[in-house]
């Protein structure tokens, strides 16, 4: 078996332990999931005649976006042969001495790459650096004056580099294959001493083909096949532990060169949690190792790994990784926004109902994730504003929507072009991911055309109606202070009429794609507006000192939308009488108690007086609205302005 | 809802006369124009506008012709003219939704400024209530009328505004039966039923009462089929 299929992690399945690596040893095994760095350090012990205890090897593994760089260092993966060469010299004291031979085989340094091509595929490149050094004492006469014969040691250090390459196919989460090479290119130096050919590392070339299958969720079986006809299997099981992981394994293999069948196995234990893993791995073989074999044993068969081989022992190794995340994983990810809607600063509530962009989001990960949608767009919000919250499941796809905040004080005297960074926020509060979009701003007074959306116009003036109001009223408290309260809504509202239209003139918007609404104020300092200018107007007044009303939206009329006003005068329909004798002049419509009340229409566009007003208004709801079903049809429609 | 949508399928445009002519009067019969509130007595040949309201008085009739039909009116009515229009059952539907749109409460109390309560004034003057009942049964009579120059259609869209602008009239048992009866000719049980029932909580006398739990138990029996 092939030095990178037995690891001293044992076999696992790193799928299941997300930013894990317990697969040091073998190439591309799977994609990476370290998202950082990982720093491991393991100390282990093997018992031979006596136990020797050494540090195993210090790596670490740096992850940058789909590339993986590992380097290792490995003082103790080294076997020794100690042998006695058959030759003996007689000193001259009578004793002899014979002569020995030493093997001792080192894999010094690792260093592997693997990239992720794609979710899919991974391919791995690696490189070991092993070290060879073979001594033998040998017999050499001296001549001189006196011959005689001396023990000279010869050493032989030879280097070996083996590099390889793998890959590895995801068909699904749950079934992996890959395919390595095993000694694929070599370099050796060359032996000083020719008979030491015969003991340098095995470089047949092979290949090895692993298979790493998940049938349930924290379960794995795994198996490793190579093409020498020899392989290795094991079992993973995984419990969760609050945040943290515990797996189990037991892994088996078969070498041709061991014996028997199944040679050993290897019981691990691994603990997995944010910042470290803990693994415990021993493996037993079912042979009995004997601490003395014979030098033809050696020489016939030689060695190919230097872990696992036929003279290796019993072996426990206690790991250590240290994971350190310095840069913020992305969980979520943007593939497009559309902006969906202009922001009309007047309409600042509308867009706490109505998303201004839609975002596609993918989650990258298989958890199910919160996805928390921000927005700032420039020239409206100094600060990321976050409206809202979603579920997104594992590697799903959706559209999330971004609702933006206007505050209402926002001043834009001109429609420019700007742009909103729209953001993603996921559980752990950090930004995922962000894009710009462009944007259009519209001025304060634009307005988008809904007569619905009038109401902000009507509501952001509401002070400066209320005290212009008040003040038209006081002029006439006398007047108000002999009628019946039940009266005091319809006088006030005639009132108010008659001594506002006495200033104002019809003026026609300019024909531009948008509406230009005036607020109040405006309307009254430049003395005139269209009909929805005039609506706002007189709704805002009346709102303010507390009279219900409601905005008429009628769509087909001369192929022209018109708004007029509906208001409350908290008549009952027994009271009417007192208003009009003409029953076609009010409508009765409940309220929110389910009490009838008399409403009345205004034609705020006629500028004479409130009678005419009045008799336009019912004319034109009597027909539009009523006659030719228009409250049925769509056709108009009545929309409260609170 | 279901229903609402039906009906919108269903939705036509409803042709109404623009123009009514007075072609014979007896007695008196007097108008009220969409633009005054003052009443005027009305002359053969004169032309009226659909909103305008026509009465006629005690012992008096009226002939109205539009460009389609001719109506006589009886004593006692009342009527706005645009009421003198054919109505398809199908009209009907949309007008009885429409009606419904009208009558549904409100949803918007929440943020409303509510009314102070005023003290040191008179009930009356508080709230003074002019009572305009007679009014309203010469426009309930108007209605029936309309049932009986075949506009039946319309009559009930009549009776149902008259109910709801002159409330004190929806306890007049005689004239509620009367436009129910209406609905469960034209076989639009449902609304009758609700009629029916509405009725039922009226005081009525022996016979009315036995007719309305008759017709109450046979519309029961055809929509439970």
């Amino acid at each position: 078996m092939a030095q990178q299929s037995f690891d001293i992690y044992g076999l696992w399945n790193n799928e299941l332990l997300n930013s894990s690596e317990l697969s040091l040893e073998q190439i591309s095994v799977s994609h990476s999931n370290i998202k950082d760095w990982l720093f491991s350090i393991s100390y282990g012990s093997e018992f031979s005649r006596k136990t020797n205890s050494y540090l195993n090897q210090i790596s670490f593994i740096k992850s940058i976006g789909d590339h993986s760089f590992s380097a290792k260092y490995s003082p103790g993966f080294q076997k020794e042969f100690l042998f006695s060469t058959g030759q003996s010299i007689i000193l001259s004291d009578t004793n002899s001495q014979s002569l020995r031979a030493d093997y001792l085989y080192k894999e010094l340094f690792r260093f592997r790459y693997s990239y992720n091509l794609n979710q899919k595929i991974s391919l791995g490149f690696d490189l070991k650096f092993f070290n060879q050094i073979f001594t033998q004492e040998v017999i050499k006469p001296v001549f001189s004056d006196t011959n005689y014969l001396v023990i000279e040691t010869e050493k032989d250090e030879i280097d070996l580099w083996k590099a390889d390459v793998g890959f590895s196919y995801k068909f699904s989460e749950n079934f992996l294959i890959n395919l390595s090479s095993i000694n694929l290119l070599t370099s050796e130096s060359a032996p000083q001493y020719e008979y030491n050919k015969n003991f340098v590392l095995n470089k047949n070339r092979y290949f090895s083909f692993g298979m790493y299958f998940k049938p349930f969720r924290s379960s794995s079986l795994n198996i490793i096949y190579e093409s020498d006809k020899s392989f290795a299997g094991s079992i993973n099981q995984f419990f969760d532990i609050n945040n943290d992981k515990l797996g189990i394994s037991i892994a088996v293999y078969h070498d041709k060169l061991q014996s028997p069948f199944i040679n050993s196995f290897s019981p691990s234990l691994v603990y997995s949690s944010e910042y470290f893993d803990i693994a415990l791995f021993g493996v037993k073989y079912l042979e009995e190792r004997k601490d003395v074999s014979s030098f033809q044993k050696f020489s016939d068969k030689r060695i190919k790994n230097i872990l696992h081989n036929q003279f290796s022992f019993d072996r426990v190794n206690f790991t250590v990784n240290f994971k350190l995340n310095a840069k913020t994983e992305q969980l979520l990810k943007i593939v497009d926004v559309e902006i969906k809607r202009d922001i009309f600063p007047a309409l600042s509530e509308e867009y706490l109902d109505k998303p201004v962009a839609i975002a596609k989001v993918v989650n990258l990960t298989d958890k199910l994730l919160s996805v928390k949608p921000a927005i700032k767009i420039n020239g409206i919000n100094k600060d990321i504003i976050q409206l809202g919250s979603f579920q997104l499941a594992a590697f799903d796809t959706a559209e999330i929507p971004v609702y933006a905040f206007i505050p209402e004080n926002v001043q834009i005297d001109k429609t420019t072009l700007s742009y909103a960074e729209i953001y993603l926020y996921s559980n752990n509060d950090q930004q995922d991911d962000e894009i710009q979009k462009p944007i259009l701003i519209n001025s304060i007074n634009s307005w988008d055309g809904e007569v619905k959306n009038l109401r902000y116009f009507i509501r952001r003036d509401l002070s400066f109606a209320q005290s212009f109001a008040k003040q038209l009223l006081a002029d006439h408290k006398s007047q108000l202070d002999t009628l019946p309260i039940a009266l005091s809504d319809f006088y006030k509202t005639k009132i108010i009429f008659n001594n506002v239209v006495k200033n104002l003139t019809y003026v026609s918007d300019p024909r531009i794609k948008w509406d230009f609404v005036q607020y109040p104020s405006e309307t009254l300092k430049l003395k005139g507006g269209d009909c929805d200018d005039l609506a706002v107007l007189f709704s805002s007044l009346l709102e303010s000192i507390g009279i219900e009303t409601a905005l008429v939206d009628y769509r087909t009329r001369d192929d022209i939308r018109h708004v007029n006003l509906l208001v409350n005068t908290k008549l009952s329909p027994q009271q009417a009488n007192l208003i009009t004798g003409n029953d076609t002049k009010y409508f009765i419509r409940k309220n929110e108690s389910g009490i009838d009340e008399v409403w009345i229409p205004l034609e705020v566009t006629s500028l004479t007086d409130f009678d005419t007003a009045w008799i336009l208004g019912s004319e034109i709801f009597n027909d539009e609205a009523l006659n030719k079903m228009g409250l049925l049809n769509g056709n108009v429609q009545i929309i409260e302005v609170y | 809802m279901k229903k609402l949508f039906i009906i919108l399928l269903l939705i036509s445009s409803i042709s109404f006369p623009q123009k009514f002519k007075i072609d014979k009067i007896t007695g008196t019969v007097k108008a009220l124009t969409s633009d005054s509130e003052k009443w005027v007595e009305l002359k053969t040949g004169t032309e009226l506008t659909p909103n305008s309201i026509i009465v006629v008085e005690k012992n008096s009739h009226v002939k109205i012709n539009n460009e389609e039909f001719s109506v006589t009116l009886r004593e006692n009515s009342a009527l706005t003219l645009s009421s003198l229009r054919k109505m398809s059952t199908e009209d009907l539907l949309l007008a009885l939704a429409m009606e419904n749109i009208l009558n549904a409460p409100r949803n918007n109390g929440k943020n409303k400024s509510q009314s102070t309560a005023v003290y040191g004034k008179n009930e009356f003057e508080k709230n003074p209530v002019v009572s305009n009942e007679e009014f309203g049964i010469k426009r309930l009579n108007g209605a029936k009328q309309l049932a009986e120059n075949g506009l039946r259609e319309s009559a009930v869209v009549t009776a149902k505004e008259v109910y709801r602008k002159y409330p004190s009239t929806k306890s007049l048992a005689d004239y509620r039966i009367f436009f129910a009866d209406i609905l469960y000719e034209k076989k639009l049980y449902e609304e009758a039923l609700d009629d029916y029932t509405d009725i039922q909580k009226l005081s009525l006398t022996e016979p009315q009462k036995e007719k309305v739990t008759q017709r109450i138990e046979e519309i029961k029996r055809k929509l439970a089929k």
